[in-house]
Parts: structure tokens; C-alpha cells; sequence
């Protein structure tokens, strides 16, 4: 009888602690997930929705159903905006592990305060508005602009270098805007590699080609994987640089949406564009995460 | 105990609060003395507004674009209750066809006797001005050069085809008036809507596009001034002017053999506005000359009112500017302006991108 009387007290102060556990939980989440629902859950759907309705005139959404807008992107001038952006996002990301690697490795090797002032002078440009950081480039290269202003006074040159709206900005653009994104992972992931093994490599014989290729490399992949994800991604539906530095002589995929939206006020088809980048984008984290990545590492 | 369950409430209240918080301002429609105005970037004097709303207590939220497209996607989506807009003549047709706009009460507006007659003047769609007031002279989209460095003499918009010009011609992305402008450079309608005059305009601007060196988005004065581009089809004459003396004897601009663009600024209220009178009470006040100057005393430009009323309000020098007799010239010539329509967007559109996408056809 004592025992069974005992019984329900834990019991009750179990159910307190949970109500108590909910609570705190309701209001350490809830207002970030209501966020969530209503400004990203709420949107998308809203977006799918719309991907499968009508244009109307003057750019009403027709409420409609129709696969028009998705059977339309896979018309060849659709294609080749869609690949054209893929092709400078794959060049963009390429070039900035080539070079943002080295920079990493050589910043893990670095004295802690050292290290440090690297880290915020690579993350200026993310405190910094891309528009600003762009137009400053253009003060930068164009004909009148400081460099060849510069170039031509000291006699290096007689006539400007033409460094405007062509592969060289973009290129400059593209890996000063991009290069944080690759290289932070890649720090992070190669910090965390023990020095035991690369010393283990090399007391084995291994020159340091081969301890890179076969130590180094394989250990800090998924650093470069995150990398890759975190610069390839932005890179698809950014246009600003192609825009501004690179004279806007092509469209991205990212223009193409923008457009859809203002100009051609055919928003339908604007949805179905940024549905398709949102499931290609998706599908690219999900590989990551299948080949074992971790998802905290992408932010 | 008490204490215990009044801070939960008051978590569970602050929880709700922030989440509340970013949305109190949705929605919401401006009080009866507060009005919403969307209007041209870089056109406007903020401190006109603020002088609006010291003589009349009416507060006046502004909102500046620097394309008619955002201002169409406001008003058709974005479900905002805007009072007064800054709407392109282009759109006025087919705003009214979509009875958007409200009619407007000339009585409320006895400021508009200052217009210069010649400016005074409807877009298609609104040629009696009933639902509309102009805000600016015309102003005209043609291809303006470097004196200087410019290759060839240029009389007709295919000239920018030629290979001389390689590497030196910046364009602004505005679809309506770049392929308004090749229709007409090859004897069609701009406002054709046609598919066949669209694709020979289109066929026009790949050539031309092999020239370019800068699709300059709404203004090529940069790509100008800065030296990249040494011809340019925009409407960034003014501007130029505007910019500095320096640029009054280096630009010049062509009155297109083949015709050219003209275009206007106009005053509209929405229909579903619930502040007309107050709006209507704005568009008079910015058309006080004395309101209207300090406009042009930041931005510059051609003034839309009579010299005798808004003269005082001016610069002496203001009238020496080359813009003025720019002004005067262009309107004398082979003008076109044509409203917006659905069905030539959509084909102009398909061959922009078209024209666009294709790396085969990249100029640089």
C-alpha cells in the first residue's frame, strides 16, 4: 500500500517537469518557428502555387492550372540562359578552391592572432554591400579609373588597359565576392586536422606531394565539399557581377527570373524559374549529406 | 506561485510580441492624414514633401523606383494602397483600360495653368488628360556620342551596326524602347506586335549587339562619362548635361533619321486610393512653381512650367544649359511613343532573351 501510494508522485513530478520542458520549449521556438512558416514555409508555397497558375493582362496571376511554365524552361533559349549560368558558377567555384585552398592551409599554419586578422580581413566583404563592393570595382578598372590612371602616370602604359566589361572583371568580381564562402569551410576543416598524421606520412616516406594527395586531401574533403556547395550555389542566380562588371551582354539565370518579375510581368513563369533553382539546389545538398557531410557546416 | 505562472504569461506575451512585431506594419492602410506616394528616383526634391507636409499636416510616405515595371508589380500585386504615382506615359492606356486609375478633378488643381502649353499634353490612352497630370517635359531616348572619340558620323540606329563601332556601344536594357526603335529604323510600327517585324528587329539588334560593349540597365551615362563607351541609345543626354559643364561641348545626340522616342512623366492617382483629395492637393503643390524649382534646383532637367513663372525660382545660368535647346530641337522631328501591350511584351521578350542567352551572338 505505501509502495503504491509513493508510485504516482514521480510520476506527477515527471508530467510537471514535461509541461514545464513544453513550455520552454514553446517559447524558446516558437517565435522562430512562426517566422519560419510565415516568411519561408508560407512563401514557397505560395511560389509553387504560383509556378502553376497563368499570366494574365498586365501581369495578373490567372488562377488556372497549367504545366506551361515548367514545359517552357526546357526551351533551348531557356536552356542555354540556365546553362550559361551553370557554367560560371562551376568556373567561379573551381577557381576559388584552387586558389582560396592554399590560402586556407597557409592560415591554419599561422599563429592564432595572425590567423585571426586574416579571418576579418576575408570577411570584409561580407559586412560590406555587394552593390557597393561592385561599384567599386568599376571606379577601379574602368578606362578613366584609378588603376589605369595610375598605370598611365607612371608611364607603364600609353593608353588605357581596356579591364571593364569583360572575362577579367567578372572573373576579379566573382572570386573577391565568393572567395569567403570557399575559404572559411576549407579553414575550418583543415584546422581540425590532427599535424600527428601528416607527421605520421612523412616519417613513413611519404613526400609531401604524396601526403598531400594522400593524407591531407582526402581528410579535409568535406571542407571542399562544403565549400563547393557554399560558392556554387549563390553563384547560380547571381547576376549583379555579370550585370556590372561584365556588361550584362548575357543572361543569367538570375536576370531571367528578375525579369519575369518586372518587365515581362509574367510571374507565373518567374515562380516556376526560382522552383526549379530551389529543387536543383535541394538535390545538391541532399548528394552533400549522402556522401556524409555535415549540414552545420554549411551555416 | 503567482509570480511562477505571471512569468510565464508574460514569456508567453513577449513570444507572441516578437513574432507580431514585423507584421503590425502590414497591411495596414495610411490614415486619413497620411498619404503614400511612389515616384522617380533622382527626380524629386525630398525636402518638396517635407514642405507639403509642414503647410498641410499631411504626411506623405514616399516610395522611389527607378523602373515602371516595380511600380506595375506594386500596384497589381502588391495589394498596398498607393494614393499618388509617378506613372510613364507608355502604361497610361493600359492602366486606364484595367481601370486602375482614378479620374482626376482639374478644379484641384489650378497649378496645372503654369504647364507649358506644348508639355501640356496626354499620353496614348489619356489624351484629355482626365486621368492624368504631366510631372516633366518630354524627354527623348536617341543615341548620344563622345564628340571626341566617336568613329563614324551616326544618323540612323543601324549605324550602330557598324563594325567601327566594336567594342564601343553601350545600350540601356529597355526592351519596349530597343526594339520600339529597330521596328521603326526598319519601317515597321514600334508598336508592332507582329512576330515576323519582331524577328527582323530582333535580326537588327544581334548585328548591333556585336558592337556592344555594356547593357547599361536604366542609364549609360556612366559607361559615357567613364570612357568605356563612346556611343551610347539612351536618354541620358540630360543627364549628362546636368552632370557637369564639362560634358556640354564633349556629348552630342542624333535626331535619328529613322524617328525616335518620345516620352513623358504623368501624375495618376489609383482608383482604389481612399485619399484623393489629398493627393490631388499634393500634385497641385509640387505644380506650385516655386515647389516644382527646388526639383530642379538638386536634379535639373528641362522645366515643365512657363520660364516667366518658375524662371525666379532658378539659377540665372539655369537656362544657358544645352539641355534646354536639346529640349526644343527634339521635339521637332520624326517622334514615336507607343503604349505598352501584352502581346508585344511576350514576343519582345522571347526574342530579348533569345538574343541574350546565346553566347554564339556575345559581343566581348
Amino acid at each position: 500500500m505505501k509502495k503504491k501510494d509513493m508510485q504516482p508522485k514521480p510520476k506527477a513530478r515527471r508530467d510537471k517537469k514535461t509541461a514545464k520542458a513544453r513550455l520552454a520549449s514553446i517559447v524558446m521556438n516558437g517565435p522562430i518557428t512562426i517566422w519560419s512558416i510565415l516568411f519561408i514555409i508560407v512563401p514557397v508555397i505560395i511560389l509553387a502555387v504560383m509556378s502553376f497558375m497563368s499570366k494574365g493582362p498586365l501581369g495578373i496571376v490567372v488562377y488556372k492550372p497549367t504545366l506551361e511554365n515548367y514545359r517552357n524552361i526546357f526551351s533551348s533559349m531557356y536552356f542555354n540562359v540556365i546553362k550559361e549560368s551553370l557554367i560560371i558558377a562551376f568556373w567561379t567555384t573551381v577557381l576559388t578552391i584552387l586558389i582560396g585552398y592554399p590560402f586556407a592551409a597557409i592560415m591554419a599554419k599561422m599563429k592564432a592572432k595572425t590567423s585571426s586578422l586574416f579571418m576579418i580581413l576575408l570577411m570584409i566583404p561580407m559586412w560590406v554591400s555587394g552593390l557597393v563592393i561592385i561599384y567599386s570595382f568599376v571606379i577601379l578598372f574602368n578606362q578613366s579609373g584609378i588603376l589605369n590612371t595610375i598605370l598611365m602616370k607612371i608611364g607603364l602604359i600609353s593608353k588605357p588597359l581596356n579591364m571593364l566589361y569583360n572575362h577579367f572583371s567578372v572573373t576579379v568580381g566573382m572570386l573577391y565576392m565568393f572567395m569567403p564562402f570557399s575559404v572559411l569551410p576549407m579553414y575550418s576543416s583543415i584546422e581540425k586536422l590532427d599535424p600527428a598524421l601528416i607527421e605520421a606520412s612523412k616519417d613513413l616516406g611519404a613526400g609531401p606531394v604524396r601526403t598531400f594527395f594522400k593524407v591531407q586531401l582526402p581528410l579535409t574533403a568535406p571542407g571542399i565539399f562544403a565549400a563547393v556547395l557554399l560558392t556554387f550555389i549563390p553563384c547560380i542566380g547571381y547576376y549583379m557581377v555579370t550585370d556590372m562588371l561584365g556588361g550584362g551582354t548575357n543572361m543569367m539565370i538570375g536576370n531571367l527570373i528578375y525579369r519575369q518579375f518586372t518587365i515581362s510581368r509574367n510571374w507565373p513563369f518567374g515562380a516556376a524559374l526560382a522552383m526549379v533553382l530551389a529543387i536543383v539546389i535541394l538535390l545538391m545538398v541532399w548528394i552533400y549529406k549522402k556522401v556524409g557531410g555535415n549540414l552545420d557546416d554549411l551555416g | 506561485m503567482k509570480s511562477k505562472s505571471f512569468k510565464r504569461t508574460i514569456a508567453v506575451l513577449l513570444a507572441v510580441a516578437v513574432c507580431a512585431l514585423p507584421l503590425a506594419g502590414c497591411g495596414a492602410n495610411s490614415s486619413k492624414d497620411e498619404i503614400n506616394v511612389i515616384a522617380w528616383d533622382g527626380t524629386w526634391s525630398e525636402q518638396m514633401f517635407k514642405d507639403f507636409e509642414a503647410q498641410t499636416g499631411i504626411k506623405v510616405n514616399v516610395t522611389f523606383i527607378d523602373d515602371t515595371e516595380t511600380l506595375a508589380s506594386k500596384l497589381v500585386h502588391g495589394g498596398s494602397s498607393y494614393d499618388v504615382i509617378d506613372l510613364e506615359g507608355a502604361y497610361i492606356n493600359l492602366f486606364v483600360k484595367y481601370g486602375l486609375l482614378a479620374k482626376i478633378d482639374d478644379s484641384k488643381i489650378p497649378n496645372q495653368k503654369y504647364i507649358v502649353k506644348a508639355y501640356n499634353k496626354g499620353a496614348p490612352g489619356d489624351r484629355k488628360l482626365k486621368y492624368s497630370v504631366p510631372d516633366m517635359a518630354p524627354d527623348y531616348t536617341t543615341v548620344v556620342y563622345n564628340k571626341e572619340t566617336c568613329p563614324i558620323e551616326i544618323h540612323s540606329f543601324k549605324d550602330l551596326a557598324n563594325p567601327k563601332l566594336k567594342g564601343q556601344v553601350a545600350v540601356i536594357s529597355a526592351t519596349g524602347s530597343l526594339y520600339g526603335e529597330a521596328l521603326k529604323a526598319l519601317g515597321c510600327s514600334p508598336a508592332s506586335a507582329k512576330r515576323k517585324d519582331i524577328a527582323r528587329a530582333n535580326a537588327l539588334l544581334a548585328k548591333i549587339k556585336k558592337n556592344v560593349k555594356a547593357f547599361a540597365g536604366e542609364s549609360a551615362a556612366s559607361q559615357l562619362e567613364n570612357g568605356e563607351c563612346s556611343v551610347a541609345y539612351c536618354w541620358d543626354y540630360p543627364v549628362l548635361c546636368n552632370d557637369s559643364k564639362a560634358n556640354w561641348n564633349k556629348f552630342g545626340y542624333v535626331k535619328l533619321s529613322d524617328g525616335y522616342e518620345q516620352y513623358q512623366q504623368y501624375w495618376a492617382i489609383p482608383k482604389r486610393s481612399q485619399h484623393k483629395e489629398a493627393a490631388e492637393k499634393l500634385i497641385n503643390f509640387i505644380l506650385e512653381p516655386k515647389e516644382l524649382a527646388k526639383s530642379y534646383r538638386e536634379y535639373g532637367g528641362v522645366p515643365l512650367e512657363r520660364r516667366d513663372v518658375i524662371g525666379k525660382y532658378l539659377k540665372s545660368d539655369y537656362y544657358s544649359n544645352p539641355v534646354m535647346t536639346y529640349a526644343e530641337d527634339m521635339a521637332d522631328g520624326n517622334l514615336w511613343n507607343v503604349s505598352v501591350n501584352d502581346k508585344q511584351t511576350e514576343i519582345m521578350d522571347e526574342y530579348y532573351t533569345n538574343l541574350m542567352g546565346d553566347k554564339a551572338k556575345k559581343s566581348n
